[in-house]
């Protein structure tokens, strides 16, 4: 589905859905803001350019990771998947009562967000994992916070619900006999929130709510951390999955580029997430010592296969662009010329997939067995999640609501060209974000306390790694927040110094222009990949072995 | 069972009971096994909803009477 259509299909969607959808991205849209201002405050504190009391600072730490990790990702990609169901399912539409059951999943997720508020507001500051039984500490604001989760939970399975029932009933109505590979991808990512909504979810914030009410938990003897890793473990795949569909749908319309490989070839890929979420999942394991060696060594294994699919969808755009674009200009990287880069949607989508790569590259590190028992409580995991949650995700988000927007209030685009840059200002803050972080985690800095100092006793070096993590913490909330007002802006007014939709750049490739051209690009960042893998495993292996080891206690 | 969709779907909600069943044998986690358990019976519940809706959905092709968009 090309740009034009793309566009028409949302334009000719019912008032009644775009208000809908709009609510969801309303929401989103206020929990970045909130989540984004709590970030630019703990960076700043993180790197020493301002000083907060630690109640203060985890007061902005809980509101950062939940409001933007739960709340901006959850929602924006909910009313995403939902947009791309009604857009790319032949027959799909809202009724009165799945309308009804999405609004009432959408007040929920308004009264959790306000609830989580509220409770933070009072003291609560259990951050995004909300720790059981440590939260009983907060009283009543703890019992609040949980509530709120638990109403997001909630809220998401019935959007889910809507977009499941809306992208089968076209089925049974005879229309459509086989899906889109978008629609399937959507009904997967839909089918993995409610499993992790109303089972995984459910079954950590329940019985620990009941538990601090005094009343009997459903769950005897529930071990919240045990079951708050397993909804998180199928919880971080949900971002990553809507954002490669986010970046399948964007390649098409701002390119035309569709898989040179087929329809049957994409849904295979997608549907690599359903096949790989539960076999993954022992990495979260590497330090229970109930759980024997030989399954840490499966465990490890099996981990490698958690990048496979995103890794499949990223190559699979790749090659399709490569080879289309191919047919304008041969040469090594004459192609490239072809691609539309003054188009923000592409810079968005270009710049997400650079920071996968980079993001790719040190959670393969990570994510071994012995660097996860070494690294996972140290600055190197934000270090290098930013690349993800921010990178790859939120520019993806962005990219696409750079067309959806437009398309639905009808407005121009503002400032395209100022939009254009702040993909590229969002990604460098990234990578300098992500290697200071990455390199400060190796020297041993914490992520589970925002006190870096230890008294005066800690290594100087972490101070200057941290300088770094301030200065590229602040050019990405700089960027996205650049980005995200002229976006809010555009829903807002409709300014006459806008650019309309079909004035911004469109490279029109058709799938018939990849004929002959080979993709031999992908290779070499597939390569790029491989061997960044090893580099980085070696590089952190001789950087940490060559650090002094010092030790300060006292024995009985 | 015609389409791909449906094939894949009841592909996935297999893994899930298999991991749900390893977890269970291995006795690793008993959190995870019911998260793996109750996911395979979503998964199946989809694909069956799905694979009916094609059934349905061939029928009234069948019988001339599709139902417009």
């Amino acid at each position: 589905m090309a740009a034009q259509e793309f566009r028409h299909k949302l334009e000719q969607l019912p008032g009644q859905d775009k208000r809908l959808l709009g609510a969801l991205f309303a929401i989103a849209f206020t929990a970045l803001a909130v989540g984004g201002i709590a970030g630019l405050v703990v960076v700043m504190d993180a790197a020493g350019f301002i000083k907060l009391t630690y109640q203060k600072l985890f007061q902005f730490l809980t509101l950062h990771a939940s409001y933007l990790f739960y709340y901006w990702i959850y929602s924006a990609e909910a009313a995403l998947v939902l947009t791309f169901i009604l857009v790319y399912t032949k027959g799909a539409r809202l009724t009165s009562t799945t309308r009804g059951v999405a609004w009432m999943g959408v007040l929920l997720i308004a009264a959790g967000f306000a609830l989580n508020l509220i409770a933070v507001a009072q003291g609560a500051v259990p951050t995004y994992k909300a720790e059981y039984p440590l939260i009983k500490q907060y009283g009543t604001a703890g019992a609040m916070f949980l509530l709120g989760f638990i109403m997001l939970s909630l809220g998401l399975f019935l959007v889910a619900l809507t977009g499941i029932a809306t992208a089968i009933k076209p089925k049974l109505d005879g229309v459509v006999k086989e899906w889109s590979s978008i629609t399937f991808a959507s009904l997967v990512w839909m089918g993995l929130v409610i499993v992790t909504t109303v089972v995984a979810a459910l079954l950590a914030y329940v019985p620990a709510l009941q538990d601090l009410l005094g009343m009997t938990p459903v769950i005897k003897n529930f071990n919240y951390s045990m079951s708050w890793g397993v909804m998180f473990h199928n919880l971080h795949y949900l971002p990553i999955m809507g954002a490669v569909l986010v970046w399948y749908v964007l390649a098409e319309v701002t390119t035309g580029v569709k898989s040179i490989f087929g329809e049957r070839f994409s849904k295979g890929i997608f549907s690599l997430y359903l096949l790989v979420v539960p076999p993954t999942s022992v990495y979260h394991m590497f330090l229970e010592p109930s759980v024997p060696a030989h399954i840490k060594v499966v465990g490890s294994i099996l981990s490698l296969g958690v990048s496979i699919p995103t890794i499949a969808v990223g190559m699979l755009i790749l090659a399709s662009l490569h080879a289309c674009a191919s047919s304008r200009e041969k040469g090594a990287l004459a192609w490239l010329r072809h691609l539309p880069w003054r188009n923000p949607s592409f810079s968005a989508l270009a710049m997400a997939m650079v920071s996968a790569l980079g993001g790719g590259v040190i959670a393969n590190v990570i994510i071994q067995e012995k660097f996860e028992a070494l690294l996972g409580d140290t600055f190197a995991v934000p270090g290098y999640f930013h690349f993800f949650t921010l990178g790859a995700v939120t520019l993806a988000i962005f990219g696409i609501l750079t067309q959806i927007i437009p398309a639905l209030t009808g407005h121009r685009l503002y400032a395209p060209s100022l939009l254009n840059l702040m993909p590229y200002a969002t990604v460098a803050g990234a990578y300098i974000f992500g290697i200071a972080g990455v390199l400060a985690g190796y020297t041993g800095v914490p992520r589970k306390t925002l006190d870096f100092s230890f008294q005066g006793i800690a290594p100087q070096s972490w101070d200057a790694y941290m300088v770094y993590v301030g200065i590229g913490g602040i050019l990405m909330v700089a960027g996205s927040a650049v980005y995200a007002l002229l976006l809010v802006l555009t829903a807002l007014r409709d300014i006459p110094s806008g650019l309309r939709l079909e004035e911004l750049p469109f490279s029109a490739f058709k799938v018939e222009d990849a004929a002959g051209n080979s993709p031999w690009f992908t290779l070499v960042v597939v390569s790029l990949l491989i061997a960044g893998v090893y580099i980085a495993s070696i590089g952190a292996y001789e950087f940490i072995k060559s650090l002094p080891i010092a030790a300060a206690g006292g024995g009985h | 069972m015609r389409s791909l969709d449906t094939k894949l779907l009841l592909l996935g909600s297999m893994v899930w009971i298999l991991m749900a069943i390893y977890y269970l044998a291995t006795d690793i986690m008993i959190e995870g096994a019911r998260v793996w358990a109750a996911g395979s019976v979503i998964f199946f519940i989809i694909f069956l909803s799905t694979w009916y809706a094609e059934r349905r959905g061939e029928q009234k092709r069948r019988e001339g009477e599709p139902q417009n968009a």
